[in-house]
């Protein structure tokens, strides 16, 4: 993997930082703009209410008065000018006759307030001005019109436009800011697990990921990748403890052939019987080494998917046929206590794993022991154990029992390979077992524990044909 | 017996031609797959001795188009490939034995012998084996001897099964195992002569002739000699 030190790539702190700034953003707007439209919406009700009133009570005057007496109100209005209120009245021809508005509006409707531009007569002359505004018919030759300048609607309007601008500008920022912030934050797990990652494989392999202590997600994802680390740290050290073992035990029956095939020469004789059946020994020796060792890799790379429906049981008892006579030459006794163990296997795998516990412990039993080997369905899981009576194993060598070409004698002249709890322990873990070895006061419990599925030959296998 | 190999590794056929020979057996040689068909199919063999990895035509190719051709000649398969399911590949392929290398030749010898046999006379549905004044009852799975009634456990039962079947011929270990066990391991150490040694005790007592005959480095052999 190539890694660029120098380099710190934030692409991803960015584009999440730019997300959150559009949100903030566009929900700013949003909220700005429906608070707009319910003050522009209360204020036109208000205006329609206070010019449907003024022009109630001048339609009052008029009928009271006359158009003198509603002239000279309006003149007292417009005088007081305390409102932003412009009238007109005029008769059917358009003619004006009190107020300052000069031109009766065209467009005016009577129903409803309308927006409108009327020419206005103010201290500085006559001027267009925007209105709104409504007309009323007060008899058959006098009308009268009403309207209130339309100043603060634009007012409002302007002020829209500007808040909206001025709090969209500062949301971004800010949100840009906050954003850029957490999402570092939230990214610089990911930048933990990288700068691990690379000393990892930099050959640092007790490198692991701190965990937050949150229990959160990014815990979840740390010890995942912290047991991919513990495996991968554990198949190198298996890997380098294999490559010793084998450098001894390959070398030694090598280097005796070797020798004897010198001094054969040295003595000058082509073929010594004896010489020959040694050397014949020695190769029985390392092929039965390396054909241990190839069982060995083949069922470390077994997959669930070559797994067929076997009974745990059923495969005990052949490797308990098979080893039976050889204990009872040895003056001890294989008792199956055997209960129904359906799971899912490889069958040749399972009964390697069932051989190699009963040979172990038929090497180690002594004369007249009882070997006890029983399988028992215990819930979700399936128990394999195989008690013998020898001297067990001393507390703390466990560790160097399971190690590949791990012997408990140092000297190596016992026989046997030193792969067999190697391979049950292998065995043991594809088949999402794992073998734990314990006293059984005297001697040695060996148990494996296979967690089958919680329903092995229920839903899953009753409607699928076999 | 008339055999062919075919095997590409020089070496390996060198020797297995030589040791033939000198126990007596003809064996023509091809170094490749197209080559060995050819020659089986021209000529005519008791046996066939087939390497998997081949040149120009993988064995099992080889075989496939023997079979296909309804050649009936018996076929030992030799392969690097051991596992169980490479055997089963072989197997279901129509060999008639499979043999992982690196072998002993002893192991090859016995092997052969019990395929040309087994081609020799088909298996007659019989229900009785007969060797000398043993006599293995294949229905109640028990054995005679003379008029003593000898009970078999069920593993001692099918071993015995194999070498009546097999009588005459030198059988060795692995070919027990299989036939007893069904499974192809080495079980280490002396697992199948204990059987083997139980099994005899129970056939062979006091002043009867010996029936079941160790022979030194390849195996087992049950004869009336």
């Amino acid at each position: 993997m190539r890694t660029d030190a120098g380099r710190e790539p934030h692409a991803a702190a960015f584009r999440g930082a730019l997300w959150i700034t559009l949100i903030a953003t566009t929900t700013t707007a949003l909220a700005l703009t429906f608070q707009h439209v319910q003050t522009a919406t209360l204020l036109d009700l208000e205006m329609g209410h206070l010019i449907e009133g003024e022009a109630d009570a001048l339609a009052m005057r008029f009928q009271d008065g006359g158009t003198a007496d509603l002239s000279d109100r309006i003149d007292k209005q417009l005088a007081a000018n305390t409102r932003d209120v412009v009238y007109m009245v005029a008769d059917r021809n358009g003619r004006r006759l009190a107020g300052n508005v000069m031109v009766w509006p065209a467009p005016v409707r009577e129903d409803r307030v309308t927006n409108l531009s009327v020419m206005v007569r103010s201290g500085q002359g006559v001027q267009p001005t925007e209105v709104e505004g409504e007309a009323r018919t007060l008899d058959a030759d006098t009308r009268l019109f009403i309207g209130h300048l339309a100043d603060s609607r634009l007012a409002l309007g302007r002020k829209y436009w500007t808040s909206l601008i001025g709090s969209v500008a500062i949301t971004g920022v800010l949100s840009l800011l906050l954003g850029w912030i957490v999402s570092r934050r939230g990214l610089s797990f990911v930048k933990q697990a990288a700068v691990t990652g690379n000393r990892f494989l930099a050959g640092r392999l007790d490198e692991r990921l701190r965990l937050s202590g949150r229990n959160d997600e990014f815990d979840r994802l740390a010890e995942v990748i912290n047991t991919c680390f513990e495996e991968i740290e554990r198949m190198i050290g298996s890997l380098r403890a294999a490559t010793d073992g084998m450098a001894h035990d390959l070398k030694t029956p090598l280097t005796r052939m070797k020798a004897r095939l010198e001094l054969a020469m040295l003595r000058g004789r082509s073929a010594d019987g004896d010489l020959l059946a040694e050397n014949a020994n020695d190769v029985d020796t390392l092929l039965e080494l390396i054909n241990g060792l190839l069982t060995l890799a083949r069922a470390d790379a077994a997959t669930s998917d070559s797994f067929q429906h076997v009974d745990l049981a059923a495969v005990v008892q052949d490797a308990v046929d098979l080893y039976a006579p050889v204990a009872e030459e040895r003056g001890c006794k294989v008792v199956p206590v055997l209960a129904a163990a359906p799971m899912n296997g490889s069958r040749p795998l399972l009964l390697h794993l069932a051989a190699n516990l009963i040979d172990n412990a038929i090497k180690h039993s002594p004369p007249g022991g009882s070997i006890i080997v029983a399988t028992i369905r215990d819930g979700a899981s399936i128990r394999l154990s195989v008690a013998d009576g020898g001297p067990g194993i001393p507390a703390g060598a466990t560790a160097l029992a399971l190690r590949r070409f791990g012997r408990l004698d140092e000297s190596r002249g016992s026989p046997g390979s030193g792969l067999g709890l190697t391979l049950v322990q292998t065995v043991a873990r594809v088949h999402r077992g794992h073998l734990s070895l314990s006293d059984n006061a005297p001697g040695l419990l060996a148990e494996v524990v296979f967690e089958t599925e919680p329903n092995p030959g229920g839903r899953l296998g009753a409607g699928r044909p076999r | 017996m008339k055999l062919l190999l075919i095997e590409d590794d020089a070496g390996t056929a060198g020797y297995v031609r030589q040791g033939l020979a000198e126990l007596g057996h003809a064996c023509d040689h091809a170094a490749t797959g197209l080559d060995g068909l050819t020659a089986a199919l021209t000529n005519s063999y008791d046996a066939i001795i087939l390497d998997r990895n081949l040149p120009q035509l993988d064995g099992l190719a080889v075989l496939r188009a023997l079979r296909a051709e309804d050649h009936k000649t018996p076929v030992l398969i030799l392969s690097a490939l051991a596992q169980v399911d490479d055997r089963i590949k072989g197997l279901n392929a129509g060999s008639d034995d499979y043999l992982a290398k690196p072998f002993s030749f002893q192991e090859l010898i016995a092997r052969l012998a019990a395929i040309v046999r087994r081609g020799d006379k088909a298996p007659a549905a019989t229900t009785t084996l007969r060797v000398a004044d043993l006599e293995l009852d294949l229905l109640g799975r028990f054995a005679t001897r003379g008029t003593r009634r000898i009970e078999l456990l069920n593993k001692e039962f099918q071993l015995l099964e194999y070498l009546m079947r097999h009588a005459g011929q030198v059988v060795t270990r692995t070919m027990l195992l299989e036939a007893a066990w069904d499974y192809s391991f080495n079980p280490g150490t002396n697992v199948i002569d204990v059987h083997v040694s139980r099994l005899r005790a129970k056939i062979e007592h006091d002043g009867e002739a010996p029936l079941l005959h160790t022979i030194r480095g390849a195996g087992y052999q049950l004869d009336a000699h």
